[in-house]
């Protein structure tokens, strides 16, 4: 073997043992810095505080749309019940399964979990990429089998980026920050309001889809399974499709019945035309979020 | 195959492992094998186009080689000029030009029914054809010698570190060194993997990050104030360097690593203090590829000014159409060839106002370029330029992504500006051996912990 080979086999392994140490001691500062903030800001951290802490009877799970659509304090003051908005912006329907998973094996189960269904991601699509929404679990890998077992449903490459510690915490540290000094979420049910601009108003669009799209029946499956478990531990799953300001199509459509059929939903997303209650295509704002939640707990009024 | 994908970084250091244990005779074969595989993890179907492409020219250059009749020798060249064009055209142009051709009869109040064609536009089709037609080119002209063997020709055309989004290599360049046998080289090796690394750096961690803020305002440019039209438009300037200049280092230091070198692709582009110095900086490959087989031959500046006027237009016309079948190439490549016409009327009043405020009056000239690039129409760019002019509002901030894109970004300008003016300095400390281990480390560490990993493919892969 020649000196060069030598020379560079020695400096991979020297870089590759460096690196793995980096990664080690990075993840254990990461490890106490996630500590910190539960402990010192439990409600300002929204995936940590509803992994780990939220105690409400009602929970809402979802992505932003969730966040921005349903006004915690309405159901509150309306069921006399308490209820937390877990809805985080970027967030995707495999987050929202794990979330579903883990709270409902905790002690201390809600009654009721509000799961919001963006209808877009029941299509199928080739260019996805599923982890994209699961980055907020990331931390969570490797105690939580809820994450594991659906991170390792993506695939093998996913579970080996699992390896590295900084990659779990990849585009943290800012956030922990934010999270330490910023808002609350637990003063507001974690709800976050998007204000009315008279400025603002959106027009109804169509959106195009592949005709050869069909609804993905791994999620399918999931929805079901979801139901399953939360009846088998007494809490009420709950499907809603809140409103988007985009023409309703066959698949939507499709994906509606499918669901409504099988677990049953409680509005659809035809529910609200007027465009002045919307900050944009797919998120109502505070009127809207107001209008919306005060339906939503009518319907709830009836199955519960 | 992407470049940023975990698959990448199994199968490159697997192919360097078997290709320096292989005996020499053996490598450009496997080689050839392994840049199908890459190619293929797309459209398999497509790689029977890279094959064609590279058949045609390598029967026609061996012709054009040993034919000395000048009329038959040029309508060879014409000839493979039409069938390459052809297949490009229509993957790429067919539909583009029907559908203009429907839209212009429609204004005449005249309707007619053209026929469509549902094709995927084969990844990197624009950048092997023009490769590939620039060998013959050169073997028309006399200014290189005919390649004999079929393996190394077709490897000159699928070479897979620049098989999809260039360098443009020229057969003068990289023919020769499939001829040559190539030992390990530390050196290499470790300039191969510190390019390599900056490469990814600029994709996932600047690139992939500011694109976040720019697709989300650009995508809703209606909903978004002028100064968040005007920081997405910047930010799309340094999201384009990113993307484009990090695929061609990653490619040339992979090649690098195997022993090959490619031309240089970027030379910090933002830089340049007049758009002529710009275009020496930006995607040199395709400038010198169009100065050589279009700007020249049309006869360059060497005529009267308003023909070199008119060689500019068209040059950046067919750059403009070169990146895409769409109004707003042709839009930012007529663009660019107005400011360089622009230049040369004013030269002595530009040379009077001093480097900062050429810098200044380039950067402003590209970025409004980069407007027309991005938009998905021209009435979308319009509309924008418009909105950043005279609709003022409130700036959209999304700090998470804008806190990790400035980071980048601020990384990003201080390495290029070490790398201008004091290459020297930087030369020196590369070859430090802590120097090495901290500049590879600390670009892993900062790739795994702000980088972006759900970036997608590169915005090139679509030319």
């Amino acid at each position: 073997m020649s000196v060069d080979v030598i020379r560079f086999v020695k400096f991979v392994i020297i870089s590759l043992i460096l690196i793995v140490l980096i990664d080690l001691g990075v993840c254990g500062i990461f490890d106490k810095l996630l500590a910190i903030a539960v402990n010192k800001a439990p409600n300002a951290s929204k995936t940590e505080y509803a992994m780990m802490k939220v105690d409400a009877e009602v929970i809402i799970i979802g992505d932003s749309r969730a966040s921005h659509h349903y006004v915690s304090q309405i159901i509150k003051d309306s069921l006399k019940m308490d209820a937390y908005n877990c809805g985080l912006d970027g967030t995707n329907f495999l987050y929202h399964y794990c979330l579903v998973t883990s709270i409902i094996n905790r002690a201390d189960k809600p009654r009721v979990i509000m799961l919001d269904i963006n209808p877009d991601e029941f299509f199928e699509s080739d260019n996805e990429e599923q982890g994209a929404g699961l980055v907020e679990l990331y931390p969570f890998y490797p105690q939580n089998k809820h994450v594991q077992n659906v991170i390792h449903s993506i695939g093998p490459w996913e579970q080996m980026k699992m390896l590295s510690g900084m990659y779990r915490y990849n585009s943290r540290l800012i956030m922990f920050a934010q999270r330490l000094m910023g808002t609350d979420y637990k003063s507001t049910g974690g709800y976050e309001a998007f204000p009315i601009s008279a400025n603002r108003v959106p027009k109804k669009y169509t959106k195009q889809y592949c005709l050869t799209d069909g609804i993905k029946q791994d999620y399918y499956r999931k929805i079901n399974e979801l139901k399953e478990r939360c009846e088998a531990e007494g809490v009420r799953l709950v499907l809603s499709f809140s409103p988007m300001l985009i023409q309703s199509n066959i698949l939507q459509t499709k994906v509606y019945k499918t669901l409504n059929e099988s677990v049953g939903i409680v509005n659809n997303n035809d529910f609200l035309e007027d465009p002045s209650l919307f900050n944009d295509n797919v998120h109502l704002n505070h009127n809207g979020a107001v209008e919306f939640t005060n339906k939503i707990v009518k319907e709830l009024r009836t199955i519960l | 195959m992407l470049f940023n994908s975990f698959k990448f970084l199994i199968f490159f250091p697997l192919i360097c492992i078997v290709y320096f244990l292989l005996p020499y005779k053996y490598r450009n074969v496997f080689l050839l094998i392994a840049s199908y595989y890459f190619y293929m993890n797309w459209e398999p179907v497509y790689a029977i186009l890279i094959f064609f492409s590279s058949l045609t020219t390598y029967l026609v250059a061996q012709k054009i080689g040993s034919t000395t009749n000048n009329s038959f020798r040029k309508g060879l060249l014409v000839g493979n000029l039409v069938v390459n064009f052809g297949i490009l055209f229509v993957f790429k142009y067919y539909n583009f030009l029907t559908e203009s051709i429907f839209e212009a009869l429609q204004l005449f109040g005249m309707r007619m029914q053209i026929p469509k064609f549902q094709l995927l536009l084969p990844v990197g089709i624009s950048f092997y054809t023009f490769q590939a037609i620039g060998y013959t080119i050169d073997v028309y002209r006399k200014s290189i010698s005919v390649e004999k063997r079929f393996v190394n020709y077709m490897l000159f055309v699928s070479f897979f570190p620049q098989l999809v989004a260039g360098p443009i290599e020229r057969a003068k360049n990289l023919l020769p060194q499939f001829r040559t046998q190539y030992d390990f080289d530390y050196e290499r090796a470790i300039s191969g993997i510190k390019q390599m690394l900056w490469g990814f750096f600029m994709k996932v961690v600047v690139a992939d990050r500011v694109s976040i803020y720019v697709d989300a305002v650009f995508d809703n440019y209606s909903n978004h104030s002028g100064s968040s039209l005007l920081l997405a438009s910047l930010l799309f300037a340094i999201q384009i360097y990113c993307d484009f200049a990090g695929y061609s280092n990653i490619a040339i230091g992979a090649a690098r690593i195997m022993g090959f070198d490619l031309m240089e692709n970027f030379r910090r582009p933002y830089f340049a203090t007049s758009f002529k110095e710009f275009w020496k900086r930006w995607h040199i490959s395709l400038s010198t590829w169009f100065g050589d087989y279009v700007y020249i031959p049309l006869g360059g500046n060497r005529v009267t000014k308003t023909r070199h006027y008119r060689n500019l237009v068209i040059t950046f016309l067919v750059s403009g159409m070169w990146h895409g079948a769409n109004w707003t190439f042709l839009m930012w490549g007529g663009l660019h060839g107005i400011y360089l016409i622009g230049e040369l009327l004013a030269k002595s009043f530009f040379l009077k106002l001093g480097r900062v405020f050429n810098w200044f009056v380039t950067i402003v000239g590209v970025v409004l370029g980069w407007i027309f690039f991005r938009a998905e129409s021209i009435d979308v760019a319009f509309s924008v330029i418009h909105r950043i002019l005279f609709k003022q509002g409130p700036l959209f901030l999304d700090k998470t992504t804008l806190s990790y894109g400035f980071l980048g970004v601020i990384i990003l300008l201080l390495k290029d500006f070490i790398d201008e003016f004091y290459s020297d300095f930087a030369i020196t400390i590369g070859q430090n051996t802590i120097a090495r281990y901290a500049y590879v480390l600390s670009l892993t560490c900062a790739i795994l912990l702000i980088g972006v990993f759900n970036g997608g493919q590169f915005i090139y892969f679509q030319f």
